[in-house]
């Protein structure tokens, strides 16, 4: 989809607190573990056949012009002393590791701390596994929406395995990074209207919609292969671990198909539930943005393409009630 | 009457009279009885100042004649009756109905109506008028009501954790376009707008975009670490929002008053439909994911809403919206009211 427009209001750094590699201290000289993420502006995604330019981080130095959609994913364990390194060179932006609450200075928001350009390193200690996200906090709204956006996996002390509460083990794993995409916005520049004037950016109308980088068409062709990457592939008694992030901006209504059986919710937003939450078979779970679900499936029923079907709500909601503005299938082939 | 004079009065007397600013918990004391609290609501059209200066013009539930976006907090416990005097100005009839009971009064344009009724149980409410499939409770005329649980002056119900202050965070947001119709039209356009034909352009938390909320003590949380701080949550506004905490995940105590006894969720993400009510704690802990450890140092986290259309302020001046900091270790400026 080309820009045929470029509408951004007044650009700048109004508002944003521009460093140049500021450094700080509190840094530890042996991290257990450390992640390069470089930002790059040039992308491009398919989504549902649509190319889409997107933004997002590459992992290690450089490749500042294209990279993957969504960014590649940090895992850690939990306990770990982490270093996530920024390398952005050419235009200012951050790293906030989204539910990760580490001290001030390294949560990666330009007003509370710095909008970096050059070098910086976050350091954080995450102290309870489950899932959460990273993505960029420099104009947030229209950062985030391009694809700066990653998830982020902390696993318990017994390792990839075993879910957030230490205690369940599941046999297959599935990230789920879910999107709504308004493909106006795509054509904007790094700083859209972030010194006033009028860029849209209160006016969101998503129409693609993709879970971890791939649209209905590509997850459609994904569900046929033999070790597809988004769709969830099971043997049937095998216990599997959902990790669904809303990422996008508006609710998602999540219905899992009653052949999947019951659907238990072990955790959100990185925190273990008190009590494992059982919905029961053909469940729905409503989520709005940047939520996070640990899903629990034990499919008991061989079917292919056993659809969880995510519709997406208009967040205008005068009257109370949301309507659905798109939606999308991602699949469960179980053997 | 000035607040603190209120307070003696409140505090002895069979019927008092709510002010707006209510009372913050450390001022807060429980009385020993119930009491019947007045309430004037005035409905009002008026223009409101936006953060970037441009002016709107909302419809209000006021004490005045100026319109107060939103509407006075009422602030009750357990046991009382709350008399409200609605004062309808408008040129349409107007409604206020607590969410998540039956108790609604209609006024008819120009008009005026007292009604009474006994409080519900200890919770957040928000009351609205329920008109035009939403379109007059968007426009502003909406507001909070808080029930303390008779007994209590820390706790939201019997049996919830403690608290050192609360806060009353009321959402809201402004469709420029709407606004101007009302202006050209009168009140009575309420029927004539579209509920679907909504673009929200300016996005509140207590009538205010950041970084005015930072300066508001009613909106900014602070505390000392361990000085736990109620929030309760509402929705008046016009949008599905996602309100996201940095520095410390919330405990949800309550959801559209059911109140969570035990088992209670942490959240980083605390989602608000439009009308829903959420009552959660912040527990100003020290940032549990920081290394090293926090002691007693100051820690300021932004809490946002994650639909990120609300970060801005008409089309872009990202982030002045719906967004306020928390600042963790440190006491505040001024104890805040509800």
């Amino acid at each position: 989809m080309p820009c045929s427009h470029n509408i951004n209001g007044a650009g700048g750094t109004c508002g944003l607190n521009v460093r140049v590699s500021p450094t700080v201290g509190g840094l530890v000289s042996n991290p257990d573990a450390t992640f390069i993420r470089s930002p790059f502006m040039g992308g491009s995604a398919t989504i549902n056949g649509n190319a889409v330019k997107v933004w997002g981080f590459n992992d290690g130095y450089g490749g500042l012009q294209t990279g993957p959609f969504p960014s590649p994913t940090i895992r850690v364990r939990q306990g770990q002393i982490v270093h996530t390194k920024i390398y952005s060179p050419s235009m200012p932006h951050t790293i906030h590791h989204h539910g990760i609450e580490p001290q001030q200075i390294f949560d990666g928001v330009g007003h509370t701390s710095y909008d970096i350009l050059g070098f910086y390193t976050y350091q954080w200690r995450p102290h309870q596994a489950g899932t959460y996200m990273y993505h960029c906090h420099t104009n947030t709204v229209l950062h985030s929406e391009m694809g700066m956006y990653g998830a982020i996996i902390v696993d318990p002390p017994k390792g990839q395995g075993w879910a957030a509460d230490n205690s369940t083990q599941y046999n297959v794993e599935a990230l789920w990074v879910v999107d709504d995409i308004d493909t106006t916005w795509h054509c904007l520049d790094w700083d859209a209207a972030v010194c006033g004037g009028d860029a849209g950016l209160n006016n969101f109308n998503p129409n693609l919609f993709c879970i971890t980088g791939k649209g209905q068409a590509e997850l459609d062709a994904d569900a046929n292969l033999a070790t597809p990457k988004v769709a969830i592939k099971c043997s049937r008694g095998q216990t599997v671990l959902l990790r669904h992030i809303v990422a996008g901006y508006v609710a998602q209504r999540i219905t899992f198909d009653s052949r999947l059986g019951n659907v238990i919710v072990l955790a959100e937003d990185g925190r273990v539930l008190p009590q494992q939450n059982n919905l029961g078979s053909g469940a729905v779970i409503v989520g709005t943005s940047a939520e996070r679900f640990d899903i629990i499936l034990r499919p008991n029923t061989a079917g292919t393409k056993i659809p969880i079907t995510i519709e997406f709500l208009n967040y205008r909601c005068v009257s109370g009630t949301p309507s659905v503005i798109g939606s999308i299938k991602g699949y469960v082939n179980v053997t | 009457m000035k607040r603190r004079d209120f307070l003696k009065f409140g505090a002895t007397a069979t019927t008092a009279t709510l002010v707006s600013g209510s009372v913050g918990l450390l001022s807060f004391s429980q009385r020993a009885s119930a009491s019947t609290i007045s309430v004037v609501l005035n409905a009002v059209a008026g223009d409101i100042t936006m953060v970037d200066g441009t002016s709107v013009r909302v419809l209000t539930f006021s004490q005045n004649n100026a319109p107060s976006f939103p509407g006075p907090t009422i602030l009750a416990q357990e046991g009382d009756s709350v008399q409200v005097t609605l004062n309808n100005s408008l040129d349409t009839s107007v409604v206020f109905a607590l969410g998540g009971t039956n108790i609604r009064q209609y006024v008819g344009a120009s008009s005026s109506v007292t009604t009474t009724f006994a409080v519900p149980r200890a919770g957040t409410y928000l009351y609205y008028d329920d008109q035009n499939n939403g379109v007059n409770r968007v426009l502003g005329l909406h507001g909070a009501l808080v029930v303390m649980p008779a007994g209590y002056s820390n706790q939201s119900f019997a049996g919830a954790p403690t608290f050192t202050r609360q806060y009353k965070w009321l959402i809201g947001s402004v469709d420029t376009n709407w606004s101007n119709q009302i202006r050209g039209n009168g009140a009575s356009y309420v029927s004539s707008l579209n509920p679907s034909s909504y673009q929200p352009r300016y996005f509140t938390l207590n009538g205010k975009s950041y970084p005015q909320t930072d300066n508001d003590s009613k909106t900014a949380p602070y505390g000392l670490y361990g000085q736990a701080a109620l929030i309760r949550l509402l929705n008046g506004g016009g949008m599905i929002n996602s309100p996201h905490f940095h520095g410390n995940h919330v405990e949800i105590l309550s959801v559209n008053q059911q109140n969570f006894t035990s088992n209670r969720k942490k959240k980083d993400v605390v989602s608000m439909f439009p009308m829903d009510t959420r009552d959660v704690l912040l527990p100003f802990i020290q940032p549990p994911d920081a290394y090293p450890p926090i002691t007693s140092q100051a820690q300021e986290f932004p809490m946002h809403c994650h639909s990120e259309m609300s970060q801005t302020a008409g089309g872009g001046q990202y982030p002045n919206g719906l967004h306020v900091c928390i600042n963790l270790g440190v006491a505040p400026p001024s104890e805040p009211t509800l």
